[in-house]
């Protein structure tokens, strides 16, 4: 037999080759890095305590003391920033995680599940679509309350249906596919199609929304919590340092106090989104060719 | 010998928007334990159908299966009733498959091994090192070497040959007692053609297993098979022992078949007695719109006014040889 083995990469190799080689999608990748570090290992540095207050210092401007200042009661503006991100993160991607279960296993059931299943979730994932986003939030918001879990749920049930959709329309056609009746004919049951053959194959469905929903999920906490809704003081996050903005005094007088997670906010975003975009184009088999 | 599966009076129907249709209409076929029987005919006939009805893997929401039964020997009632988690473990474990088109029937994302190994976990609950090694070892047995890495491969890496060959190995992991095996060799070269069905028959004779073999190829069902069924627009139309079926075709159709086979030398004797190779006149007619009585009458030159008034009876010529046709004591 002529060994014609055609020596290319595995699929995602060549993914991560062409992501790499996307000059924006590494400039958001190093940017979200640089954002996430600090981040993250805050905690080890001396001295640095979100909720320390420094009472010589109410409203300081930015100085060697207070890198980006304090806030109304003395409190160090780039710690609360530094501690805001992580809560926001934390909450963004747990509500990234929630809402990708929900979506893929709606939308596996649905495409796979018959007709009977298939009508339901989809009514389901319509009915979750047609509720005005905002105002459900805020509905939802107020039944469940504040805090870090009930913020998680709440981004989290609005932002499933689309990945649905996108599953169930991946899914439908997968389930046609040869290789997946011949599955089935060596025995093969529902959950061994879902999880050896259905799961890999959304992956890019998969990797392509949890980036660019974990940017809307940021915005989302933000957003609830600058409403009063998500993340309580004294608890820092993004949005309730920038609810501090609301103040004409604040706005006017003290613009490190919300400009510092505002910028945050913008840049994370950004970071990410141009890791998502990189990532959809590195993922879509189409892209070599064009 | 008994019988390994036994077909009885098998309908499957497709809904389209005209009508239903029925692609497989009343089959009847046996298996021996250890036997090839080929299942031969032309595109659209009925044969796949046929497969894909006794695993019960028809297109959801289109086909179903009308009528009929299928026994499998070792399993108690029909497996067209079996429940759903019982089916299951006769697909893959007491009945394997192996299809067309090696190049779309395996999983582009996974690993030729994990394939492989996939029904050895699902039929064995082995361990996941355990199938691995199995899949290692079923794969080597198929002539994909272990020291070549082969099991890592995906199969984008492998040729068409090694794919079937890959496909094979999925099949036979649980080393079933019936292999049907849907046109294995229709989408490679002549070559690697010869060595699949080579790997075929020594992998029959060492597991000892039965094979479904479904081709439209009679060289091939004069070179592997023991028995034969000719299916015509979605009926048995006759079927024997291979030899005798060769020698004394008793359908006007299988007769028609054999004569259209090019055979060496015969080029030659054609273009000398400025002769075309002999045809079938006419085409399959649509299922949707089947003749009345014998569907091969409008085609058929021996056909009379009786042929095109009743479906003819499967009339037993000899011992294990039947035929649908009533004017074949004159073929």
């Amino acid at each position: 037999m002529t060994p014609a083995v055609t020596w290319r990469a595995h699929p995602l190799a060549q993914a991560a080759g062409r992501f790499v080689g996307n000059p924006l999608a590494m400039a958001g990748l190093i940017l979200l890095l640089a954002i996430l570090l600090p981040v993250i290992f805050y905690g080890m540095l001396p001295g640095v305590d979100p909720n320390a207050i420094d009472l010589t210092a109410l409203n300081a401007p930015p100085d060697g003391a207070h890198w980006l200042g304090t806030d109304g009661v003395g409190r160090d503006v780039l710690a609360r920033v530094l501690e805001g991100g992580r809560i926001s993160l934390i909450v963004a991607s747990s509500a990234v995680c929630v809402s990708m279960l929900i979506g893929f296993l709606v939308g596996a059931v649905a495409a796979l599940g018959g007709a009977l299943a298939n009508a339901a979730a989809m009514r389901l994932t319509d009915l979750a679509m047609t509720l005005p986003p905002v105002v459900l939030l805020l509905v939802l918001a107020s039944i469940a309350g504040q805090g870090i879990a009930p913020t998680i749920l709440v981004i989290s049930l609005l932002s499933w249906p689309v990945l649905a959709r996108l599953v169930r329309a991946r899914l439908l056609e997968l389930r046609e596919r040869e290789f997946v009746i011949a599955a089935r004919g060596m025995g093969g049951g529902a959950w061994h199609i879902m999880t050896r053959h259905a799961l890999p194959n959304c992956t890019d469905i998969l990797i392509v929304f949890a980036t660019l929903q974990l940017a809307q999920a940021i915005l989302a906490e933000a957003g609830l919590s600058f409403l009063g809704m998500g993340i309580p003081p004294p608890a820092a996050s993004w949005g309730n340092m920038l609810n501090g903005a609301r103040s004409t005094v604040v706005l006017e007088h003290y613009p490190w106090q919300w400009l510092s997670p505002g910028i945050a906010l913008l840049l994370t975003e950004l970071a990410i989104n141009f890791i998502g975009d990189g990532l959809s184009n590195a993922l879509n088999p189409r892209s070599e060719l064009g | 010998m008994a019988a390994l599966l036994d077909i009885a009076g098998l309908r499957t129907e497709f809904a389209t928007r005209a009508g239903p249709i029925l692609p497989v209409n009343d089959v009847s076929l046996s298996v021996q334990v250890g036997e090839t029987l080929a299942l031969v005919g032309e595109s659209g006939c009925g044969k796949s159908v046929t497969a894909l009805s006794i695993l019960r893997l028809l297109p959801r929401r289109v086909g179903r299966i009308a009528a009929g039964s299928i026994r499998l020997q070792g399993i108690d009632g029909d497996l067209l009733t079996l429940p759903e988690d019982r089916m299951r473990h006769v697909r893959g474990g007491a009945i394997g498959m192996i299809f067309q088109e090696p190049a779309t029937c395996l999983n582009p994302l996974l690993t030729v091994g994990e394939q492989v190994a996939e029904p050895l976990r699902i039929h064995r609950n082995l361990s996941h090192a355990a199938a691995a090694r199995e899949a290692v070892a079923t794969l080597a047995s198929v002539g994909l070497p272990g020291e070549d890495h082969q099991a890592g491969r995906y199969p984008h890496e492998l040729s068409g040959g090694m794919r079937q060959r890959a496909m094979i190995a999925v099949a036979l992991a649980c080393h079933p007692r019936l292999l049907i095996a849907d046109e294995p060799t229709t989408a490679l070269d002549v070559t690697i053609q010869a060595q699949i069905m080579e790997l075929l028959r020594a992998l029959q004779r060492e597991l000892g297993m039965a094979m479904l073999f479904i081709t439209h190829n009679f060289a091939l069902v004069a070179d592997l098979a023991h028995r034969m069924a000719v299916m015509y627009a979605g009926r048995i139309v006759e079927h024997g022992p291979v030899a005798e079926v060769f020698s004394r075709p008793r359908h006007p159709y299988t007769h028609g078949l054999l004569a259209c086979m090019p055979r060496l030398g015969q080029a030659h004797r054609l273009r000398a007695g400025n002769q075309a190779l002999p045809t079938i006149a006419g085409s399959v007619p649509r299922l949707g719109a089947l003749p009345a009585g014998c569907s091969f009458a409008p085609r058929c030159t021996l056909a009379t006014d009786a042929c095109r008034h009743d479906t003819p009876p499967l009339t037993t010529v000899s011992a294990d040889h039947a035929v649908r046709c009533l004017r074949w004591a004159e073929l």
